[in-house]
Formats: structure tokens, sequence, C-alpha cells
């Protein structure tokens, strides 16, 4: 009743929802010459580094890892960033929470839907380069994409409702997500293959739930396999229990944000 | 829900946790105990009101008292902890105008974000786009991202989108009190305009002035709890009494720095109203108020500085102050500066003493003038509080300009604590007495309703008889009361005849000289005569012309109206004329004109005589001796000789 209720304020307020994405999209590198592409040039870069390190100085042999790469880094980047910004952004907002009512939800959404925007575009690109390259496509396969790309997106505004709700009344968890993300680059197999992952290690990687987010990206487009059924179901998991505790811790204290902060 | 109501509020309650540190921050910061101690503040209790459609109402209430809470809770940013608040329409919050802006966007992707919050649709802010972008005079400039607007800008394309913001109920925090004095004027001309459409406005500010003009029902928050709700204009006296009045505030206001609360707070100390005399307390805050140059504070300053109130004795800086408040024109400042700096103090000393004798012999008009005197050269408190005994004690002995001055002082608490009650206490009792002085303070007293409750019938009981005894300024007023219904009921009648009375006492004079030049020589012409002109002159109301009338009536009595005589000797003597009171002693004693009555006649005579008429106080002094219209009290008759004697009446010297 309650959820509905929320939805039908979110449908009233839409405009608003709209406009704090393009504000969100627009905004953030709005003072700089290149401006929206930031968006793709950091990405772009770190996908470069990687590339010489792991192929010209690891000497790894990875078949077409640019395109390992760049199927993982992009779901990655949206997740991680869902995690810092998403983590913060009630807190940075406010300014206007203190002073405005509109559903606090539309916070949450609107920051994760200018992260999808931007991970969106971010796979158009790739995916013209794999056609351009000749790279294999397995059709069926790509049928899961969207499936999964939903599935992660549902996952982000779970945690996000968590953690942003969290951060209001403990700060600090705010920094410690920030050390953490970094760590977590390390433990995700974004730049690595885990087949070959042994020890601790693995066993680190294997507990971290992105791990399997980022997997079912690489069958679909690098492996061109139909993705592990077994990969799916926790990612199904993972998003359905984020967002019902999400769901539940915010609507128990999205009422005392403005007094909190 | 009722259906005529726009937002009902039942038993709201809300309160914050605040966060005590026992440690110091320092500490606190490292250590990793998360639950530091924490204190509940109760913002609003059990807050409970209707609103309903197209009202406009005024939420009053000084920083911290919960109104913006309130607000906040109406419009949803809050949830309250208990109670229950339902809304029919939908709701525009204008807490803040410039909030919500993105500096890196242009103006008009941010009219889109500012718009969307206030729940606009798409198709409503494209379509009020042109408008806005028109209002706000910015132009071109639109499109430029906001960082480099000015704040001059930034606020003209807040408040563009604000005018356009469509809603059935506006909640609305201090905008009105915000920004230069156009802006707010055209703030609070969009909001009445609004008003008059119907729109149900909740407005809460700080300017008790901009919720008179606009409101029609006030709420007075204070700690949380509703202290009043009711029509705008008793609420608004109440608040502004309160605040004058309530020490919680003026000392909130001097701590933020407001001067005149300072000076005020000062008092409050120095004399122990609301709170105990705390005279180094006292010393600190006329010391900050005399530093922001408010001249009243310098002087009593200068007077702390001088008597060594609260303070070690600092003469050189005491005549520093009263230089600084007499070089503003401060006339009390400059008598003290002279006489201190001419260094000659015999002259003052011998006057006071001499007239501190004539005073202690128990004549009222002496203890008036030695009280004066004293009053005049005051050096510093305990002279006021002498001054103020010696008024007090005329007053009490009836001398009607002590009784006013003494209301004065209760009412300034100049020389005695301010106390409000005997100040109107006072005032009537003269006033009653025909005092044209009291009658006016009282008036005005009433119809600001700053010291004392508003009270618009009282104010119109006292200007009219103001009016009635002369005062060309209660003339006015009577007759502007008269047409906008204040205190009394709209009667245009009575409007022309008191603004036509009004702008004959202009003639007042010329027919009074004219009067006395027909008394002497005859123009052979029926339409100006004597009589004519003085009965014109007296229609001001005018108590001299009313005896001067009444007398040269009499003198002449065959032809007249005895009744018409008595009635202007009365509304005259009802007026503090002290010859009509003395004629009027003479006809009840005579039974002139009248029954003759004794007792008529020595109260009478005894009112001309406290008035300063030694023939009066000698009749008075002969009817204690023989007990005429009064019992016999030799001690009295002694008095009563005495003041004859003062005023020059040689008979009196006979007597003895």
């Amino acid at each position: 009743m309650m959820v509905m209720n929320t939805m039908k304020d979110i449908y009233a307020n839409r405009t608003l929802l709209y406009s704090m994405i393009i504000r969100n999209l627009k905004g953030k590198y709005k003072n700089s010459y290149l401006g929206f592409a930031w968006h793709f040039v950091t990405p772009a870069i770190m996908i470069l580094m990687f590339y010489i390190l792991y192929t010209g100085i690891m000497q790894q042999n990875v078949e077409n890892y640019w395109v390992y790469l760049c199927t993982g880094m992009f779901p990655f980047y949206f997740l991680q960033g869902c995690l810092i910004n998403g983590s913060n952004c009630i807190v940075s907002n406010a300014g206007t929470i203190k002073k405005m009512y509109f559903p606090r939800e539309i916070i949450i959404l609107s920051d994760v839907a200018s992260a999808f925007i931007t991970f969106l575009i971010g796979y158009a690109v790739v995916i013209t380069l794999m056609l351009i390259t000749n790279c294999s496509f397995n059709g069926f396969a790509l049928l899961f994409l969207p499936v999964i790309m939903i599935i992660t997106a549902m996952f982000a505004i779970g945690y996000e409702l968590i953690l942003s709700t969290i951060v209001v009344f403990v700060r600090d968890l705010q920094y410690l997500i920030q050390a953490l993300s970094r760590i977590l680059f390390w433990v995700t197999p974004v730049f690595y293959v885990i087949d070959n992952m042994k020890g601790i290690l693995s066993t680190v990687v294997g507990y971290n739930p992105f791990t399997y987010f980022i997997e079912i990206y690489h069958e679909i487009l690098y492996d061109g396999n139909i993705p592990n059924t077994h990969y799916i179901m926790l990612c199904i998991i993972f998003a359905v229990f984020a967002l019902i505790i999400g769901v539940f811790v915010f609507n128990r204290f999205k009422g005392r944000f403005a007094e909190e902060l | 829900m009722d259906i005529k109501n726009a937002i009902e509020i039942k038993n709201v309650s809300k309160s914050f946790k605040v966060r005590i540190n026992s440690n110091s921050k320092y500490k606190r910061s490292i250590s990793f105990k998360i639950k530091a101690e924490k204190q509940e503040h109760v913002v609003l209790d059990d807050i409970s009101f209707n609103v309903k459609k197209g009202e406009v109402i005024g939420i009053l209430g000084r920083n911290g008292s919960g109104k913006s809470t309130l607000l906040k809770i109406i419009s949803h940013i809050l949830e309250p902890d208990s109670g229950t608040v339902e809304i029919s329409g939908n709701i525009a919050s204008i807490l803040e105008l410039g909030m919500g802006f993105h500096q890196d966007m242009s103006g008009r992707e941010n009219i889109f974000i500012k718009g969307a919050m206030y729940g606009f649709s798409k198709e409503q802010i494209e379509r009020k786009m042109n408008d806005i972008v028109e209002y706000s005079g910015l132009g071109d400039y639109i499109d430029n991202p906001l960082r480099t607007y000015s704040s001059g800008m930034t606020g003209r394309l807040a408040f563009a989108i604000m005018v356009n913001v469509d809603a059935n109920i506006f909640l609305v925090d201090e905008i009105l009190s915000v920004g230069d004095a156009s802006f707010s004027a055209k703030a609070s001309e969009h909001f009445k305009k609004a008003a008059k459409n119907g729109k149900t406005i909740l407005l809460v500010s700080h300017s008790i002035g901009s919720i008179e003009e606009m409101c029609s029902r006030a709420i007075w928050i204070e700690n949380g709890r509703i202290k009043e709700n009711g029509p705008v204009k008793t609420v608004c006296s109440h608040y502004k009494a309160g605040m004058t009045e309530s020490f919680e505030i003026t000392s909130d206001l001097a701590e933020s720095g407001v001067a005149d609360a300072q000076y005020r707070l000062a008092l409050m100390y120095r004399d122990g109203t609301k709170i105990g005399v705390d005279e180094s307390l006292a010393f600190q805050w006329m010391k900050s108020a005399a530093e922001q140059n408010h001249i009243l504070a310098q002087l009593g300053y200068a007077d702390m500085l001088f008597d060594g109130i609260g303070t070690e004795q600092d003469t050189v800086t005491a005549i520093q102050y009263y230089q600084m408040a007499a070089d503003r024109g401060n006339n009390d400042a400059r008598i003290k500066l002279a006489i201190l700096l001419g260094d000659d103090d015999s002259d003052r000393k011998e006057m006071r003493e001499l007239f501190k004798l004539l005073a202690e012999k128990g004549n009222p008009l002496n203890e008036f003038r030695y009280a004066d005197l004293l009053l005049k050269t005051a050096w510093g408190e305990s002279d006021r509080k002498e001054a103020f005994e010696w008024f007090k004690k005329a007053a009490d002995d009836g001398n009607l300009d002590a009784k006013f001055q003494t209301g004065v002082m209760y009412r300034d608490g100049i020389g005695i604590g301010s106390n409000i009650e005997s100040a109107v206490k006072m005032f009537i009792d003269a006033g009653e007495m025909g005092h044209q002085r009291s009658q006016t303070v009282l008036a005005e007293l009433y119809l600001s309703g700053i010291k004392v409750e508003r009270n618009e019938e009282e104010s119109f009981k006292w200007y009219l008889k103001s009016a009635k005894s002369g005062n060309s300024r209660s003339q006015y007023q009577v007759g502007v009361m008269y047409r906008d219904g204040i205190g009394t009921d709209i009667n245009y009648d009575e409007t022309k005849k008191w603004l036509n009375v009004f702008s004959n006492s202009v003639l007042i004079n010329h027919q009074n000289w004219a009067a006395d030049i027909l008394k002497n020589i005859s123009l052979n012409n029926e339409k100006y005569s004597f009589i004519g002109m003085m009965r014109k002159a007296v229609q001001s109301e005018n108590p001299n012309f009313m005896f001067k009338l009444a007398s040269y009536m009499r003198d002449k009595s065959i032809d007249f109206d005895t009744g018409e005589i008595i009635r202007l000797f009365k509304d005259s003597a009802d007026c503090n004329n002290v010859a009509s009171q003395m004629a009027l002693g003479d006809l009840f004693l005579k039974g002139m004109f009248v029954e003759e009555d004794k007792k008529k006649a020595f109260e009478y005579y005894r009112r001309a005589a406290l008035n300063g008429n030694p023939v009066a106080a000698f009749n008075v002094a002969l009817m204690y001796h023989k007990g005429i219209g009064t019992d016999i009290d030799n001690e009295k008759y002694r008095l009563f000789l005495e003041i004859a004697q003062e005023g020059g009446y040689t008979d009196s010297f006979l007597v003895i």
C-alpha cells in the first residue's frame, strides 16, 4: 500500500525525475571543455592503461583482451558509481530536502538512472566497436543483455536506498565506502580473468556480489554464451533482496532526513 | 475533514534530538562512541488549528519558537512525532527562494528543475517559460550558466519562478523580509493578489507589519505552543506588547545586538522589573547599547558611570558620553554637560534647597514644581527617584499635571520601574478630571496596543474627551475614527462635524479676536456680534472660549438662558479650566442661576485651588475653617491659606 502510494507520488513527479536526470548528466562536467564526453574519456583511459599493463607489461595472453576489458569496465563503473555517489546522494541534496517536499526516492532514482544512461551509451560505443572489428556475437545470448542490465539497475537501486539512508545517520560510512570501493576494483574480475585465480583472493572474489554481475556481462558479450543460470539466479536474488531491504529501510527513515541533515 | 478547510492540524507534536557533547569535541571525534548523549528538545507541543479555504494566516513567533518547523511539517518536509496534518488541495511551500539552483546550469535549465520541484509538469513549464524569462528581465542572459549571474539576477530568477507557481495553498516563510525593499514590496504585492484570488496563504514572518497588512488571522507560537490564535490586530498587538515587555524576548534581541533591546534590558536589570536587580549586568548592557550610539543608553551609561552604579566611578568617560548624547541633540545631556563643565553648582543647589523647603510644606503645586526642577536637573537615578516621589505626592494631593507626569514616569520607567498598570491608572485619574494631555496619551496608548492591550473603544472614548476639550489633533482623530469605524460605529455626520471643528480650529483665534473687537465697537450689523462670534469660537470646544462667553453672558444675565451659561461653565471646568471652576464655585456658593449647593461650591473651589488659583485656595481655606460644604479641618485650613499666600492673594495675610 505504502509502496503503491510512493509509486504514484513518483509518477506525479516524473517531470522532476526527468529534469534531475538531465541535471546529473549535464551538470557534472558542465564547466569543462569536453563536458559530457568525460563520462567516456575516464573509462577509456582506464581501459587503455590496463590494456598496456596487462598485455604489454604482464605479458598475459588473453584473446581480444580489449573486449574483455570494455565489457567488464562499464558495468563495473556503473555499480561502483552508484556505490560512491549513490551512498552520498541524500546528504549532498540536503539543501533541497530541507526546504522542499518531493518524493525522496526521486533522488535515488535519478542518480541510478543517470549513471545507467552513461552505462548504456558506453556499451553502445563498445558494441559498435566490436561490430567494426568483426567480433563474433551470439545473437541468442544477446537477448539476455537487457535482462541482466535491468537486474543490475535494480540491484543498484536497492543498495543505494540502503546505503544513502545509513549515511544520513552515520556519516563515517561514506568514507569507508570510498576506501572499500577501491579495493572492490581489485577483487572484481574486470581486468583479469577469473579462471587464473588461486588461493585466498579467489575466495574473496567469490564472495563479492559484483563478480557475478560482471561475469554475466563477460559471458554474454565476450564469450558469446548464454549466461550461467546459477549466476543469473544469484544476481536476481541479490537484486530482489537489496531492493526489498532498501525500500523498507528507506521508507522507514525518509521522514527523518530533513531533520537529520 | 471539513470541506471548508484547506488545512487541518490536530495535536501535532515534534521534538528533535539534540546531541550533547559532554566531552570536548576533539575527544569525541576520536572515540568510537556512536551513541552520544542525546537530549530531547520539544519544538512543537500539541498544536491544533484549522485553516479555512481562502484564508490568509500569519504565524508570529520569535526565533526558535517552532514556526518554521510547523511550516515544514505542513509541507511534508518533516514528519510529526504525533498528530495529523490533513490538506485539501495542492500545496506550494516557498521556504527559501534561491534554493535548489544548480550553479553550472543555465537559467533556463534551472527553471526546469525548480519548476519541477514546485510540481509543474513539463508542458506547464514550457508554457510558462516565456512568462518567467520575461518577468525575470534576464533576456538573453537566461541561457548563461547561473554562476555568471549576480546575486540580484539569481534573486530575480527565483522570484519570477515563484510568481508563476500555481497552487491552492501557499506556505511562505520569511520571504517578505529578505532582499531589498523593492523586492519585498513586490513579493507582498504578489501574495496580496493571490489572497484576493481566493488562495489560502500561511505566512511566517518576523515582520509584524507585513502580517498585519496581509492577514486576517494570526497565530502566535511561543515555545512550541499556540499562545494566541485570533484576529490579526489583537494578536499582533499582544505580540508587540510581549516583545517590549517580555524579559526573554528582550534578552534574545539584546543578545542578537539590537541596541534598543539592550537598553531596555539594562533598564530591567537596573530597576528590577521582570527580573532581580543586577547592577553589573545593567551596566554591561547599557554599555553595549551606548556603544551602538543609542542616545538614551549613552545618557544612561554616563549616569551609571557618574554615579558608579555597577561599575567604578569614571567621571571622564561619563562626560564623554554626555557629550556624545548632547551632540546628537539630547537636552538632558546638554543640561548635565553645561552644569558639569560650568563647574559652578551653587545656583542649582540653592534653587533646589529653596524649592525643597517650599515643597515640604505640603503644597501640591510646590511639590510639583520641586519635582519638575529635580527631573530637569537630574544628575542620576537617585534624583529621578526623588523627583518621582515628589510627583507622586503632588499627584496624590490632587494635582493633575503631577498625575500626568507620574503616569509618564511609570510608563517609561523613569525614576521607578516601568509599571504600565499604574501609569494607566494615573492617566485615567487625570483624564477623568479633564487633563487634556492625559486624555490624548491614553487614547494613543490604547490605539497603538504596544504597552497595553489594544482597545479601540477606550481609545475612541479618550480621543473624544480630548477632542471635546479642544485638542485639535484629537478632533481630527475622532473624525477619522468615526469615518473608519474604529472603536465606534461608522457615522459620517459625526465625521463631518468633527472634521469641521478641526478645520475651524484654525479660525478660532481670529473668531476670538473678532469677538473682542466687536465687544467694544458696534458695526450696526446684525450679522456680526460678540455673542455670535464667540458662539462660533465655542464650537471648537475650547474651554477658554467657553469661559469667556459664559462669563460675558453671566454679566449680562438678563438676556440669556441661564442653563446655557451653567452648561458652558461646566464643560469648561470639566476641561480643567481654572477660571470656570472658580466661577462655578462662586455661582454654587451664592446660588446664582443654580440652586445653592455648598458641597459643589467647595469641590469646584478645591479643584481651582489645586490648579493654582489663590482666590479659590483662600475660599477653600475659609470653608475648611468654618465647615462649609466640608468638615472642619484646621490643618487643611492652614495649608490652603499658605497656598493662597504663595499665590499672592493679600486678603489671606489679613486673616492670619
